[in-house]
C-alpha cells in the first residue's frame, strides 16, 4: 500500500524543472515527476543516477557476438566440415556478417526487454495516473507525504512561486 | 442327398452363359494385364501387374542362364513365380544386338534392368561401329516404349486381330497368281531376303523392291555402269589421308555415319610420334555437320557442283595422261587455285585418298568413280570386292513399280518398314494408285501415312523385340536378339510371310537354320555350331569369310559425256537434307530426337528454310520469319533460319518433318497461362520436304529449283544458342574470347602448344587448397576429334533421366540437356570456320556455385565431383546465376511425363527431379559407384578405363577421356600433360576438372584462328 | 534547461502550438470517421494487393516457370523488387536512428511515419526471396536450426544466408524501435479517448505507461541504444544485400564498390519514397504545420547528397571497368550502355543522375509539386538501377553460347504491383489507426527556438510565413 502523494501540477517544462530543483535544494526527496514527454534536465534536477541499462546491453551484445562466432566455427569446422567450393572449413571472413547481425539482434531486443522489466512495463498493465492530463499537457511533481515534519505550506508557496497551476493531494499512491 | 451340392462362383457360372464358357477356355477369366495401358493410368497398379513384370523379367533370366554369361539369346519365356539364383534384381544385364535406327546397322548392347531395357550403347567389339553409336541409336530405346506404337493388326482402318487378318490376306493371295509386289527398305539380311523371295516364288512376275527414302541409288547405278556390278563400295575413311567430299554428309547422315566417324577420327590423331591428320575438303552449298568439320570448305551451289567435279576430273585425267570423254568446257568457271591445290593433294595421296559425293545423280557419281579410279583408290579406300550392303535402294525400280501400279498390273502390294505414302516423290500418285490395288498390306510400327491408306496393317516388332541378322558388309554379319517380350501383339515381317505361306517356324528357328546352312560354313574358327551360335549371339556379330565378289575392272568407255545443268537467275537451289535426329522421318515420334538441337543450327522441334545471310539482308528477313518456298505445284511455308557459310543461291530444308500424328506432342512440356503448345492439335511438326523431291533421270533428286517469297508472318524458332561467335559484337568492343582454341597443322608442327598460349596469373585467396587424397575425377575433350554429332547429348539424356520440356520451354531458353554442344563460328558470313565444344558441368575445385548455396545443396565430394543434392535444394537459382559456364539446369515446372509406358525407360539408378530443383551433370556418379563396387567385389584396385561415363561411351569419335587425375598412368593425366590441353576460363582460377584439347586444322596458312 | 533562442532560427513546428494542440492535432484524424478519400485509396490498394495474391498463388501452384526467367537469367523481377524495397526501407531507419544519433531534432515530425514505411517496405522486400524459391514451402531450411537429420546445417558462406539474418534482424529491430517510440503516444491516446473499446486496446498497447520520469530516463537510454544499434545495422543490411552480387563471380556483379554504392542508393530511393508519402499525408491529414516546407527541403538536400554519391558510384564502376583491363568487365558496361537493355540503362541514368540535379535550385526544392514529381522519378530510376544490375549482368556473361534475353511475364508484373498494394494497404491502415506523428517527441521540440513557452490559454500568434530564413541543420 503506497503512501499518499502531494502533487504540484505545472503547465510547462521550465516551471516543473525549476520547482523540482528548488524542492530538492530544500532537502526533500523527490518521489517522482510525471511528464507527457522526456523533459531534458529533469533527471539531474531530481538527482537520478544514469541508467545502468547500457551495461546490460553491452553484456548481451557481447554474448550474441560470441554465440554467433562459436556456433559458426563449430558447425563449419567441427560438426560438419564440408568442401564447399574449396573454401577452408573455417571461413572466418565469411562468418562476419552473421556475427554482426546476431550481436545487434540480441543486444537490441535484450536491452529493450531489460528496460521493460526494470520499469515494470508489460502489456495490459493497468495505468495508474497521478493526473488525468499527465500524458497530454501537464507536468506533475509528486512528493510522498512523510511524517508531520512534511511542510505542506512551504512547498505550496514554493511551487506556486514556480507558477504551479494546481496543488492537490492523492490519498493513496500509485505504486 | 440325390446329388452333391453345387458350388458356383458368380451368376455366369450358374447360368452357364456362353460368354462364361468361352472364358473357361482361356487360363485367365480376363487376359493378363499388360504394360500397354492408356497414358494417365495409375502406375504401377494398373500398368505392370506382378505377373506381367515377371513375364518380362523372365526374358533376362533365360538369357543370363542360357549362354552362361550375362549376354545370351532369349529363347524360353518362363513366367516364373520365384526368382532363380542367376537373376539379381537391380543388377544390370547387357545383351548385344544390332541397331535398326537406320540401315547402317551399328552394333549395340542394351542395358536391362529388372527385365526391361533402359539404355542402348555401342558395342565396343563390333567390327564396324566399334563402340560408337549415334544420337538416333541412343534414342531407339525410347521408341520401344512409345505408347502410340501399333499394338494390334488393323483391317480397313479398324483394329482387328491376327486371325482375321491372316485369313483375309491368305484368301486374297490364294486368288492371285501374279502381280504381287513387296516393297521394303534396304534389306541387308540374307535370310530375310530369302524369305521374301520364297514368298514371292509362288507368283508370276512378282518382285521384291528395295527403296531408300533418302537414296544413294546413283552410287550403285554408277558402279553398275563402271564396274559391272550394282554395288555400294565399302568406304574406308580410316585409310584416307585426303578426303574430298562433294556434299556428302558422311559424319552426319550418309550411309553409315558412325562407322565413318570412327574411321575419320582415327585418321586424325595427333598423339604418337608422328602426328597424322587427314586433310578433309568439303564442297557443299549448305552448311552440313561434315562441312563444319572440314579443314577446308568450299561453298558451291549444287548446280556448280558438277562443274567442279568435271573440272577436277579433266585436270586429273590430264595429269595422269588419260583422256576423259567429257562434254566441252564446263559452263561454270571454277576457282583454279583451289582446284590446283585439290589436285596436288589428291595426287600426293594416290591410293590413300577418297572422293565421295552425296549427290544422288548418276552422271555425278560416274565422275566420282572415274576420279577414284584415276587415283587408284579402288581396293584401298573404296572396297568393291567386299562391298557394303547398308544401302541397296533402287530408285529406278520404285518408279517402275509406280508405273505398274498406275497401269493396274499390281494386284497385291506389301509395304514393309518404309513409308512411301510420305516419302516418295509424287506420293499422291502413289496413294491414288494404291486405292485400285485389291490387296495392300503395310508392315509398320507406327500408324503412319502408308498405314493410313492401305487395307491391312501388320504391326511390326520394335528392333529390340525381334530376332534378326544383317550382313552389313561382305563377311560382317550382325545379329539382333529380342531383349524383352513384345509389348504389343506384334510380329516381324518374316513371321507374317511364313504364316501366310502356311508354315510357322519361329524367327529364331529360321535364323538358326540360316546360320547353320549359310553362315557357319563360311568360318573355320569354331567347329561346333551351337558354340558358334552362342558365341555370335553373345558378341552380337560374326566375322566370316567374305563372299568372293570380285568386281569387274573399271570400264573407261562407260563414262558418259555430260554438261553441267545451270540454275536461272531469280530462283534458288533447294537442297533437301537429313537431320541427324529425324533422318528420313522415321523417328518423328521420338521426343528425345525432336528435342535434340541440330548440331549446326541448334534448332529443336522444327524444320525450317536455311538461307544465306546475304539473302536474309536482301529480303529483309529475320530469323523465324515465314517464307513460301515454291517448286512447281509444291508450295509450303517454313520459318527461315539464317545460316552463315551457306551459298547465296541455296535454300536448305530438312527432310523427315511434317509427319502425320506428330500433334501427339501438343501436350509435351509445361502448360500455363503464357505457355504455348509445342504443336497445335491437328497440325504437324514442321513441313514435309519430301514433296520437293522429284525424279531426275533414273534417280530421285534431292535438289530442286525453287522460288522464295516472304509471307510476312512469323513463327519463332526454338534455339538453344543464339549468339554464334566467341567474339562479342563489334559495337560492344568486339573483344575475342578464348573458350575455344584452335590452330593449324603447320603451326602445330612447330609448336604443339600453338594457339594455346595465354599468360595469366591466378590469385589465390586462401593459403592451402583442399587435397584430394583418393581419386580425383576429371575429363578432357579433344576438340580436334569432336564432330558435334550430339550422340553424347542423347546418351546423357537416356542415362540421367533428363526430361523433355517442349518447344516453348526451349524457346524460353530452358532446355534441360546436361551436356550441350556449343557451336562457334569464326570468320565472316561468307566463309566460316566452325568449332564444336561440348560443355557440361566443369566440376570446378573452386566451384562458385557451391559457396553461394544457402542450404548446402551443392557441395564437393572427396573425389572432386561437384554434387547436386536434389532433395536438399530449395531452388534459389543462385548457383546457376553464379555458374560461369551456365551449365546448371532448373526444373521450372514439373516436366515428368504422365505416359506410364514411356516412363519404363527411366533409369532406376537416377532420381527423377521434381519441380523447383536444380540439376546438372554429375559425371555419371552412379557409374563411378558401380565401377567401385565391381572392383571391390573382385577385390582389386580400380584401373584406368573401369569407368566409362555416358557421354564418353557414346562418342563415335572417342573425343572424351575420363579418369582419375591422381593416377599418373591414366589417359586423363596424359591428356592434361598434352600441350594442347587448356581449361575454359582458367584465368579465373575456378580450377575446373574438365579440360579441352585445342582443335588443329590441316591448313597451310598459319592462321591464328581463335587462339 | 531552456532552449537556445536565436532570431536566425525559426520554430520546427509552425502554428505556435501548445502541448494540448499537438495531442489534439495528431489524435484528430484517428477520432473522426474515415474520409471517402481514405476509403477510395484503401480499396484501390486492397484490390491491387488482391491481384498480387492471385498471381503469387498461381505461381506457387503452377511453378516458378510462370516467371520469364531462364537458365541464363535466373533472377529478374524477384531480386530487383527485393533490393528495391529493402532500399526504400532504409530511409525510415536513417531518419529515426541516424538523425537521432546526430541530434537532428527536425526528424521528430516525420520519424514515426518513416519508420512505419520502413516496416512495410521490409515486409514487401522479405516477400520476394521467399516466393522466388523453386520450392517456397521449404523456406525454413534456410534457418540453421538443430535437427535429427544427422549433421545438417546451412552454408554460412552464402550471401543469401547473410540476407536472411540481415533482413530478419533489420525487421525485428525496426519493429521494436518503432513500438518503443509508440508506447507513450498510446498512453496519451488512452487517456483522452472516450470509447471504452479503444481505451482497452490503447491501454493494453501502452504497457501501463504513466509518464514517470524514472521510466522516461530508462526509456531514453534504451531508445538511444537502439538508435546506436540501428545506425550500423541499416548500413550493414544493404551492404549485405549488395554482397549477393559483389561476392558472385559474374562480371558486373563482382564489384567492391557495391556496399557503399548500394547504401547510398538505398537512402536516395528511401527519401524519395518518404517524400512521396509525406507530401500526400501532410495535405490529407493537414499536418502542414508539423511537416513544414523546411522539412521537405531538408529531405531534398539529403536526396541531392546521396544522389551525388550514386552518380559517383556509377562513374567509378565504369572507370574501373576500363581501368581494370578486364575485357569481361568492360564488355558488361558497354553492353549496359549500348546492348539490348540500353533503354533500361538510359532510364536509370536520366532518373537518378540527370533530373535530380534540378534540386540544386531552392525554388525547385520548395515547390511541392516539383518535389513530388521528382520523388516519383527517383523511385522509378532506382527500380531500374536494380533491374540493370541484376539482368544486364546475367544475360550476357562469360560464354557467348549461353547469352539470352529476359522479359517479365504478366505474373511477375502482377506480383510487383501486388507488393505496392501490400505496402499502401499497410500504410493506409497505419495512417488511420496509429498516431502518424510522434506526439511525445514533437512536444519535446515544441518550444525549440521560441521566446516563451506556450501555455494552453496563451493567445495564438500566427506562424511566421514559410520560406523566410534558412534553418540551420543542428538543433
Amino acid at each position: 500500500m503506497a503512501k499518499p502523494l502531494f502533487l504540484g501540477i505545472f503547465e510547462n517544462e521550465e516551471d516543473v524543472v525549476r520547482a523540482t530543483r528548488a524542492t530538492r535544494e530544500r532537502g526533500y526527496e523527490i518521489y517522482d515527476v510525471y511528464a507527457p514527454y522526456a523533459v531534458h534536465g529533469l533527471d539531474e534536477a531530481m538527482g537520478l543516477r544514469p541508467s545502468r541499462l547500457t551495461w546490460v546491453c553491452l553484456v548481451l551484445a557481447g554474448g550474441g557476438f560470441l554465440i554467433a562466432t562459436l556456433a559458426q566455427f563449430w558447425i563449419g569446422a567441427i560438426d560438419w566440415p564440408l568442401n564447399v567450393g574449396g573454401r577452408p572449413f573455417n571461413s572466418l571472413p565469411a562468418y562476419l556478417p552473421v556475427m554482426f547481425e546476431t550481436t545487434v539482434l540480441i543486444g537490441g531486443v535484450g536491452v529493450t526487454l531489460a528496460m521493460l522489466i526494470r520499469a515494470r512495463l508489460y502489456p495490459g498493465k493497468p495505468a495508474r495516473l497521478v493526473h488525468e492530463e499527465v500524458t497530454n499537457n501537464r507536468f506533475v511533481l509528486a512528493m510522498v507525504q512523510e511524517d508531520s515534519s512534511f511542510d505542506q505550506i512551504g512547498l505550496k508557496t514554493l511551487w506556486e512561486s514556480c507558477n504551479a497551476v494546481e496543488i492537490r493531494e492523492l490519498a493513496e499512491g500509485i505504486r | 442327398m440325390k446329388e452333391s451340392k453345387k458350388h458356383w462362383k458368380g451368376i455366369e457360372e450358374r447360368e452357364q452363359t456362353t460368354a462364361y464358357l468361352e472364358t473357361l477356355e482361356s487360363e485367365f477369366p480376363e487376359p493378363p494385364p499388360r504394360l500397354d495401358v492408356e497414358p494417365g493410368a495409375e502406375f504401377p497398379e494398373a500398368a505392370v501387374s506382378r505377373r506381367s513384370f515377371l513375364t518380362a523379367a523372365g526374358f533376362s533370366i533365360a538369357g543370363s542362364t542360357l549362354a552362361g554369361c550375362s549376354r545370351g539369346p532369349l529363347e524360353k519365356v518362363i513366367p516364373l513365380l520365384n526368382r532363380p539364383e542367376e537373376m539379381i534384381p537391380g543388377r544390370a544385364y547387357w545383351y548385344s544386338s544390332t541397331c535398326r535406327g537406320c540401315t547402317a546397322g551399328c552394333g549395340i548392347v542394351t542395358k536391362n534392368r529388372d527385365g526391361r531395357p533402359i539404355k542402348i550403347e555401342g558395342n565396343p567389339e563390333h567390327p564396324l561401329s566399334r563402340g560408337g553409336l549415334c544420337a538416333v541409336g541412343q534414342a531407339m530405346v525410347l521408341s520401344l516404349y512409345d505408347s502410340q506404337r501399333l499394338q494390334d493388326p488393323m483391317i480397313n482402318g479398324q483394329p482387328g486381330n491376327w486371325a482375321d487378318l491372316d485369313l483375309a490376306v491368305t484368301e486374297g493371295l490364294e486368288a492371285l497368281s501374279d502381280g504381287v509386289f513387296v516393297l521394303t527398305g534396304t534389306v541387308s539380311s540374307p535370310s530375310e531376303r530369302a524369305r521374301i523371295n520364297q514368298f514371292l516364288a509362288r507368283f508370276e512376275g512378282s518382285e521384291h523392291i528395295e527403296y531408300d527414302p533418302v537414296s544413294c541409288s546413283a552410287i550403285l547405278d554408277a558402279h553398275q555402269q563402271t564396274h559391272g556390278q550394282r554395288r555400294l563400295p565399302h568406304y574406308r575413311f580410316d585409310r584416307a589421308r585426303v578426303i574430298v567430299s562433294f556434299d556428302a554428309d558422311f559424319l552426319g547422315t550418309w550411309i553409315s555415319p558412325v562407322e565413318f566417324t570412327k574411321g575419320y577420327s582415327s585418321g586424325r590423331t595427333l598423339e604418337g610420334e608422328s602426328p597424322q591428320l587427314s586433310h578433309h575438303l568439303q564442297l557443299e552449298g549448305r552448311m552440313s555437320l561434315t562441312g563444319s568439320n572440314a579443314d577446308q570448305r568450299i561453298k558451291v551451289s549444287p548446280d556448280d557442283l558438277f562443274a567442279w567435279l568435271a573440272a577436277l576430273t579433266r585436270r586429273l585425267a590430264d595429269r595422269s595422261g588419260v583422256d576423259a570423254p567429257l562434254a566441252g568446257p564446263a559452263a561454270v568457271e571454277v576457282d583454279q587455285d583451289l582446284l590446283d591445290q585439290m589436285v596436288e593433294r589428291l595426287l600426293d595421296a594416290r591410293g590413300a585418298s577418297l572422293v565421295v559425293s552425296g549427290v544422288n545423280d548418276f552422271q555425278n557419281q560416274l565422275l566420282v568413280n572415274f576420279i577414284n579410279h584415276l587415283l587408284g583408290n579402288y581396293g584401298t579406300t573404296l572396297d568393291l570386292d567386299q562391298p557394303s550392303f547398308q544401302a541397296n535402294g533402287n530408285d529406278r525400280r520404285i518408279f517402275e513399280l509406280l508405273g505398274r501400279m498406275q497401269a493396274g498390273e499390281v494386284k497385291a502390294l506389301l509395304i514393309a518398314g518404309v513409308n512411301p505414302a510420305y516419302s516418295l516423290p509424287y506420293a499422291d500418285q502413289f496413294t491414288q494408285a494404291l486405292e485400285s490395288i485389291p490387296i495392300t498390306v503395310a508392315f509398320a510400327e507406327q500408324f503412319d501415312e502408308t498405314a493410313r491408306v492401305v487395307r491391312y496393317v501388320c504391326p511390326l516388332h520394335h528392333a529390340l523385340e525381334a530376332w534378326g541378322e544383317q550382313e552389313l558388309t561382305s563377311g560382317v554379319i550382325s545379329l539382333s536378339q529380342p531383349v524383352l517380350a513384345p509389348l504389343g501383339r506384334t510380329r516381324s515381317l518374316c513371321q507374317c510371310l511364313s504364316s501366310w505361306m502356311g508354315n510357322e517356324p519361329s524367327d529364331l528357328e529360321r535364323l538358326r537354320s540360316h546360320f547353320r546352312e549359310e553362315v557357319f560354313p563360311r568360318q573355320s574358327k569354331i567347329g561346333d555350331f551351337e558354340e558358334f551360335w552362342n558365341q555370335s549371339v553373345h558378341d552380337g556379330y560374326a566375322r566370316v569369310q567374305p563372299r568372293s565378289l570380285a568386281a569387274a575392272a573399271f570400264q573407261l568407255d562407260a563414262l558418259e559425256p555430260a554438261a553441267a545443268a545451270t540454275l536461272d537467275e531469280n530462283s534458288y537451289a533447294l537442297v533437301l537434307y537429313e537431320k541427324i535426329s529425324m533422318r528420313d522421318g522415321r523417328h518423328a515420334h521420338n521426343p528425345w530426337l525432336q528435342e535434340l538441337p541440330d548440331p549446326v543450327t541448334k534448332v529443336v522441334w522444327d524444320n525450317y528454310a536455311c538461307i544465306a545471310p546475304a539473302v536474309a539482308s536482301r529480303l529483309k528477313l529475320q530469323e523465324g520469319d515465314r517464307v513460301r518456298v515454291t517448286a512447281g505445284n509444291t508450295s509450303l511455308e517454313f520459318p527461315v533460319q539464317i545460316q552463315p557459310g551457306q551459298h547465296e543461291k541455296v535454300i536448305a530444308i530438312a527432310l523427315g518433318y511434317g509427319r502425320q500424328g506428330t500433334d501427339r506432342f501438343s501436350k509435351v512440356g509445361a502448360r500455363w497461362i503464357q505457355g504455348k503448345a509445342t504443336v497445335l492439335e491437328g497440325e504437324t511438326i514442321g513441313g514435309n520436304a519430301f514433296l520437293y523431291t522429284a525424279r531426275q533421270g533414273p534417280n530421285i533428286t534431292f535438289v530442286n529449283a525453287v522460288s522464295l517469297e516472304p509471307t510476312g508472318q512469323r513463327s519463332p524458332l526454338a534455339l538453344t544458342q543464339t549468339h554464334h561467335t566467341v567474339t562479342v559484337p563489334e559495337k560492344l568492343g568486339g573483344a575475342q574470347r578464348h573458350m575455344v582454341r584452335d590452330t593449324t597443322l603447320t603451326a602445330y608442327r612447330e609448336d604443339p602448344a600453338s594457339g594455346n598460349h595465354f599468360e595469366h596469373e591466378v590469385l589465390q585467396l586462401w593459403d592451402q587448397d583442399y587435397v584430394y587424397t583418393g581419386h580425383h575425377w576429371g575429363m578432357a575433350i579433344d576438340l580436334n576429334r569432336c564432330t558435334g554429332c550430339s550422340a553424347c547429348v542423347v546418351g546423357c539424356q537416356a542415362e540421367n533421366n533428363v526430361p523433355v520440356v517442349g518447344k516453348d520451354e526451349v524457346y524460353r531458353r530452358r532446355d534441360m540437356h546436361w551436356i550441350r554442344i556449343d557451336r562457334y563460328y569464326s570468320g565472316d558470313d561468307q566463309d566460316v570456320e566452325t568449332v564444336h565444344q561440348p560443355m557440361m558441368c566443369n566440376h570446378c575445385d573452386h566451384a562458385p556455385c557451391e559457396a553461394v548455396c544457402p542450404v548446402l545443396a551443392t557441395v564437393h565430394n572427396d573425389e572432386g565431383i561437384n554434387q547436386q543434392i536434389y532433395n536438399r535444394c530449395v531452388g534459389t537459382r543462385y548457383c546457376a546465376n553464379n555458374c560461369p559456364y551456365k551449365v546448371r539446369r532448373f526444373n521450372w515446372f514439373d516436366y515428368r511425363t504422365e505416359d506410364v509406358r514411356e516412363n519404363l525407360v527411366l533409369n532406376p539408378d537416377i532420381t527423377t527431379r521434381t519441380r523447383g530443383v536444380m540439376e546438372k551433370c554429375s559425371l555419371c556418379i552412379q557409374r563411378i559407384q558401380e565401377a567401385k563396387y565391381e572392383a571391390k567385389r573382385e577385390g582389386r584396385e580400380m584401373v584406368d578405363g573401369d569407368i566409362k561415363i555416358a557421354c564418353q561411351q557414346s562418342c563415335p569419335a572417342d573425343a572424351i577421356v575420363f579418369g582419375d587425375m591422381n593416377d599418373p598412368e591414366s589417359r586423363i593425366t596424359q591428356a592434361i600433360d598434352n600441350p594442347r590441353h587448356y581449361r575454359v576460363l582458367e584465368e579465373m582460377n575456378f580450377r575446373p576438372s574438365i579440360g579441352y584439347l585445342t582443335k588443329v586444322r590441316n591448313k597451310e596458312d598459319a592462321g591464328e584462328g581463335h587462339g | 534547461m531552456s532552449q537556445v533562442y536565436s532570431s536566425l532560427r525559426k520554430p520546427l513546428i509552425g502554428g505556435h502550438k501548445s502541448l494540448g494542440d499537438v495531442t489534439d492535432d495528431v489524435a484528430r484524424p484517428l477520432e473522426r470517421r474515415a474520409t471517402g478519400l481514405w476509403w477510395m485509396a484503401f480499396l484501390t490498394a486492397l484490390t491491387v494487393l488482391g491481384i498480387g495474391v492471385i498471381a503469387v498463388s498461381y505461381q506457387i501452384y503452377t511453378g516458378i516457370g510462370t516467371w520469364g526467367l531462364n537458365r541464363t537469367v535466373g533472377w529478374g523481377f524477384d531480386i530487383t523488387n527485393f533490393v528495391f524495397w529493402v532500399g526504400i526501407g532504409h530511409a525510415g531507419t536513417l531518419i529515426s536512428a541516424i538523425l537521432f544519433v546526430f541530434r537532428q531534432r527536425w526528424r521528430t515530425s516525420i520519424n514515426r511515419s518513416a519508420e512505419a514505411m520502413t516496416l512495410f517496405a521490409v515486409m514487401c522486400a522479405g516477400l520476394f526471396p521467399l516466393i522466388h524459391m523453386g520450392r517456397p514451402w521449404l523456406f525454413f531450411w534456410i534457418a540453421p536450426y538443430p535437427n535429427f537429420r544427422g549433421p545438417l546445417w546451412v552454408n554460412f558462406r552464402s550471401p543469401l544466408l547473410w540476407d536472411f539474418f540481415a533482413i530478419s534482424t533489420y525487421f525485428i529491430i525496426s519493429a521494436v524501435f518503432w513500438y518503443i517510440g509508440l508506447m507513450p503516444d498510446m498512453a496519451t491516446l488512452r487517456d483522452r479517448t472516450q470509447s471504452r473499446f479503444k481505451k482497452v486496446i490503447y491501454g493494453w498497447m501502452s504497457f501501463g505507461w504513466n509518464g514517470s520520469t524514472r521510466t522516461w530516463v530508462r526509456y531514453e537510454t534504451t531508445y538511444m541504444l537502439l538508435a546506436a544499434f540501428a545506425t550500423p545495422l541499416v548500413l550493414s543490411v544493404h551492404s549485405i544485400v549488395s554482397m549477393d552480387f559483389a561476392t558472385a563471380v559474374i562480371p558486373g556483379w563482382h564489384t567492391t564498390i557495391f556496399p557503399p554504392y548500394f547504401v547510398a542508393g538505398a537512402v536516395f530511393s528511401g527519401f524519395a519514397m518518404v517524400l512521396t508519402l509525406m507530401l500526400i499525408a501532410r495535405k490529407v491529414l493537414n499536418y502542414e504545420e508539423y511537416i513544414t516546407v523546411d522539412h521537405i527541403e531538408k529531405m531534398c538536400k539529403v536526396i541531392l547528397a546521396t544522389g551525388g554519391i550514386v552518380a559517383l558510384a556509377y562513374s567509378m564502376e565504369a572507370f574501373m571497368a576500363w581501368y581494370s583491363v578486364n575485357h569481361y568487365e568492360r564488355f558488361v558496361f558497354l553492353n549496359r550502355a549500348l546492348g539490348p537493355y540500353a533503354w533500361a540503362y538510359r532510364i536509370m541514368v536520366l532518373c537518378n543522375v540527370v533530373l535530380p540535379q534540378l534540386l540544386w535550385f531552392k525554388r525547385v526544392r520548395r515547390n511541392l509539386i516539383a518535389v513530388f514529381i521528382m520523388s516519383i522519378v527517383i523511385n522509378i530510376g532506382m527500380w531500374f538501377e536494380r533491374f540493370v544490375i541484376v539482368v544486364t549482368s546475367l544475360h550476357r556473361d562469360f560464354l557467348p553460347s549461353s547469352w539470352a534475353m529476359y522479359s517479365p511475364t504478366i505474373i511477375e508484373l502482377a506480383t510487383l504491383a501486388g507488393s505496392f498494394g501490400l505496402f499502401f494497404t499497410c500504410f493506409l491502415l497505419f495512417a488511420r489507426l496509429l498516431p502518424f506523428i510522434a506526439i511525445g517527441e514533437v512536444k519535446a521540440v515544441l518550444n525549440y527556438a521560441r521566446p516563451h513557452p506556450p501555455s494552453s490559454d496563451e493567445k495564438r500568434v500566427p506562424t511566421p510565413p514559410a520560406g523566410k530564413g534558412e534553418l540551420a541543420l543542428e538543433g
